[in-house]
């Protein structure tokens, strides 16, 4: 369940989970902090069956 | 990235002082500690050919000379935002004696990547946890005294609102200069043995960098080295990186990234202890702004507060400085009479040049207020939320969720609008709000444009007539957002990601301080072009002396603007009145009033009502006024960009003025 990004800074392999989801809009929880995320790097986020981890 | 600076060529500094370099996440009080320590006395800067700000100031502690230097929040030390160039570059190429890393001593697990990056440019570095207070509200315990023992550097726990540690910080600060520090750094489990050979090969090439630090960048797939290798050193470095393909089938950068997560997690584990407390404020505020429906509805309410303090708060306070500076003028021309000079010559400066000053001044509480404001939702964590949910909206236009802030202040003053660009996060974004946020009518603009649509057109049908204007101006923001978009291939929701900080009440003192600070750079960017345009408006008004207004360069330039007008019907009057609106909005009606006298009322009549449609028309989305210009001119810092808005906003006005004209030839 890691989430493979080379695009953002903050969460390269990270593990996370998604606590709030507005129509692609989501906040994700990164080592106890908070973000804000737009579908498109969500889109980028998600993969290697980190959806399958989604809580919201 | 290359080395463009010796040290202390940015910020010039005796050797006898010691220079410290503050790096940390956004959102963890790096700038609240370095206001605590350095009081007012701030010096800010852009980093050379960057848009990003850098704050220093020099104190003195216990006999011995610093020179402290905010850098620009950032989450890693990638170098893939401009922060973050920002902040290699000044580690780099300032060579300072001390970096302070600064963290959030709630959030360790994810501030400490940043740490352990920072060791591999210097080993001269201090850890300071702060926000220990918090810490202890969440349950969390940090085992400082261990965490030192294993990095080998000082770390020193603070509480920047209430100055707590900040003593122990400064005397780290002297033990660090005076000592050679041993820190610990990163080891990369499966290709330490890469690095190794890699700064093996780049040793004899690095001019002052660390072979380590460049190999790990190689291998992070960096293309934008400080350093130029020989093809034979790039030749070996590949034959290195191709083997690595070939044996392991894994990706160095990950793996890197991971031996650093793995690092602080062993850290965290072992250090730091935590009974779960739940943060339920933000939990639950949370759940109920990001609400559809609730989401905008709360934007707009926090943004009617902001625009509300600007514009009635900030506004009053203007017309007082406004009310002064019309006390002043007519005292000074006296003066400046009796002592003298002529009549020409004390007008100039009493109107020009002191009346230039004025208009400056009366934007100094507006600008502040908004500042302040902004500084207090913003501390408040509610910003980043705002700019969030607001994305989706921008987005589509190219332009990021906080540019809503910018757009919608303009409604109020475009000066105050172009001053609010600062908050987006790069150029791009910058002045893409900057050039389509001159379409949004300002208050004074709409009082006119209201004005003279009750001239024009029947009452019942003025506040239809109005909505079309505002209608067409969004429509104009959105095609010239589209155009620009295009033009720089701009990308929208697609790199959008923010930081939700926890709910937290800000200091009003610190927020106070940043607001004066941050409204006297702009009074110190933009203030001069304003007073220079205000000296160009009143040379073109009073040349030559004691002319009627068709007689002065102004009049003769209308009537030289006349001769274009005149395909629409437009003739000198009209023409002046708008070239006196570039001055300021208001003072087209001033202008048509003092020429057309009562008879402005029977405009449509006089000049003909396509003409009077094309006037209006053209009113509404020429030029921004010259303050704005200048503002765009300071803040961006380039001359043309302050052309482009005239320009570009005179061909839009001119084409929608004919087609307007065209539609009331059909309808009359």
């Amino acid at each position: 369940m890691e989430a493979k990004t080379r695009r953002i800074g903050f969460v390269p392999g990270q593990v996370f989970e998604v606590v709030f989801n507005n129509r692609g809009y989501i906040v994700v929880e990164i080592r106890g902090s908070r973000f804000g995320i737009s579908p498109g790097i969500a889109r980028k986020i998600f993969i290697e069956g980190v959806n399958s981890e989604i809580r919201a | 990235m290359k080395l463009e600076l010796d040290r202390g060529k940015f910020i010039p500094h005796e050797k006898d002082e010691i220079l410290v370099a503050f790096a940390g996440n956004p959102n963890v009080g790096k700038s609240t500690l370095f206001n605590k320590i350095t009081g007012l006395n701030q010096h800010i800067g852009n980093w050379p050919g960057k848009t990003v700000e850098i704050a220093w100031s020099r104190i003195t502690y216990k006999d011995r000379k610093l020179v402290i230097v905010d850098l620009p929040g950032t989450y890693s030390l990638s170098g893939m935002s401009e922060e973050e160039q920002v902040a290699i570059d000044f580690i780099i190429n300032e060579k300072p004696d001390v970096t302070v890393v600064i963290t959030d001593a709630s959030a360790l697990a994810r501030n400490l990547y940043l740490l352990f990056q920072v060791l591999e440019l210097t080993s001269q570095v201090i850890l300071v946890v702060n926000m220990m207070d918090e810490a202890k509200k969440w349950g969390i315990h940090i085992d400082l005294e261990g965490l030192e023992k294993e990095l080998g550097i000082p770390v020193i726990g603070t509480v920047a609102l209430t100055g707590e540690g900040i003593r122990e910080l400064l005397d780290a600060i002297l033990h660090v200069k005076d000592s050679k520090i041993e820190a610990r750094n990163v080891r990369y489990p499966i290709i330490e043995k890469y690095v190794q050979e890699i700064s093996e090969i780049v040793k004899p090439y690095i001019d002052g960098y660390s072979a380590r630090w460049i190999a790990l960048r190689i291998l992070e797939g960096m293309t934008d080295l400080p350093i130029t290798l020989p093809q034979e050193a790039t030749k070996k470095i590949e034959k290195i990186t191709q083997q690595m393909r070939i044996e392991g089938k894994y990706d160095p950068k990950l793996l890197i990234v991971r031996a650093r997560y793995d690092l602080v997690d062993d850290l965290v584990l072992r250090y730091i202890k935590r009974r779960k407390i739940e943060d339920e404020i933000t939990e639950k505020i949370d759940l109920t702004i990001f609400k559809r429906g609730i989401n905008y509805l709360s934007v707009f309410g926090i943004f009617y507060i902001i625009f509300w303090l600007a514009f009635e708060v900030g506004g009053y306070f203007g017309e007082l400085i406004d009310s002064g500076i019309n006390i002043v003028i007519p005292l000074v021309y006296d003066v400046l009479l009796s002592a003298g000079l002529s009549d020409h010559i004390s007008r100039f400066i009493a109107e020009g040049v002191i009346g230039g000053v004025g208009v400056v001044l009366t934007f100094f509480p507006l600008v502040f207020i908004f500042y302040l404001s902004y500084s207090f939702i913003e501390n408040l964590g509610i910003m980043a939320r705002m700019a969030f949910i607001m994305d989706r909206i921008f987005s589509k236009l190219g332009l990021e969720g906080k540019a809503f802030f910018p757009l919608a202040l303009s409604f109020g003053c475009n000066v105050v609008g172009v001053t609010a660009t600062r908050i987006l996060s790069s150029r791009k974004q910058k002045i893409m709000s900057m050039i389509t946020l001159s379409f949004i009518p300002c208050a004074p603009r709409i009082a006119v444009l209201g004005l003279l649509i009750s001239i024009v057109f029947p009452s019942w049908i003025g506040p239809i007539i109005f909505m079309i204007y505002i209608l067409v101006s969004f429509m104009v923001v959105a095609f010239t957002a589209y155009l620009m978009n295009k033009i720089t291939k701009q990308g929208g929701s697609e790199s959008f990601f923010i930081e939700l900080p926890p709910y937290r009440i800000p200091s009003l003192k610190v927020i106070s301080k940043i607001s004066l600070i941050r409204t006297e750079g702009f009074v110190l960017r933009a203030g001069k072009w304003m007073v220079l345009g205000s000296i160009i408006i009143w040379i073109l008004v009073n040349i030559p002396p004691s002319a009627s207004i068709e007689y002065t360069i102004a009049g003769m330039i209308g009537g030289i603007l006349a001769i274009p007008g005149s395909l629409l019907g437009l003739g000198w009057r009209e023409m002046i009145a708008l070239l006196f609106g570039f001055a300021a909005k208001e003072l087209t009606l001033s202008v048509l009033y003092t020429l057309y006298g009562s008879a402005l009322y029977n405009l449509p009549a006089i000049i003909g009502f396509p003409t009077a449609v094309a006037f209006m028309t053209i009113y509404a989305y020429y030029t921004p006024c010259i303050a704005t210009v200048a503002a765009i001119v300071g803040e961006s810092g380039d001359k043309k960009l302050g052309l482009l808005s005239i320009f570009y906003s005179l061909v839009i006005a001119l084409f929608l003025g004919v087609i307007s004209y065209l539609i009331a030839i059909l309808l009359t």
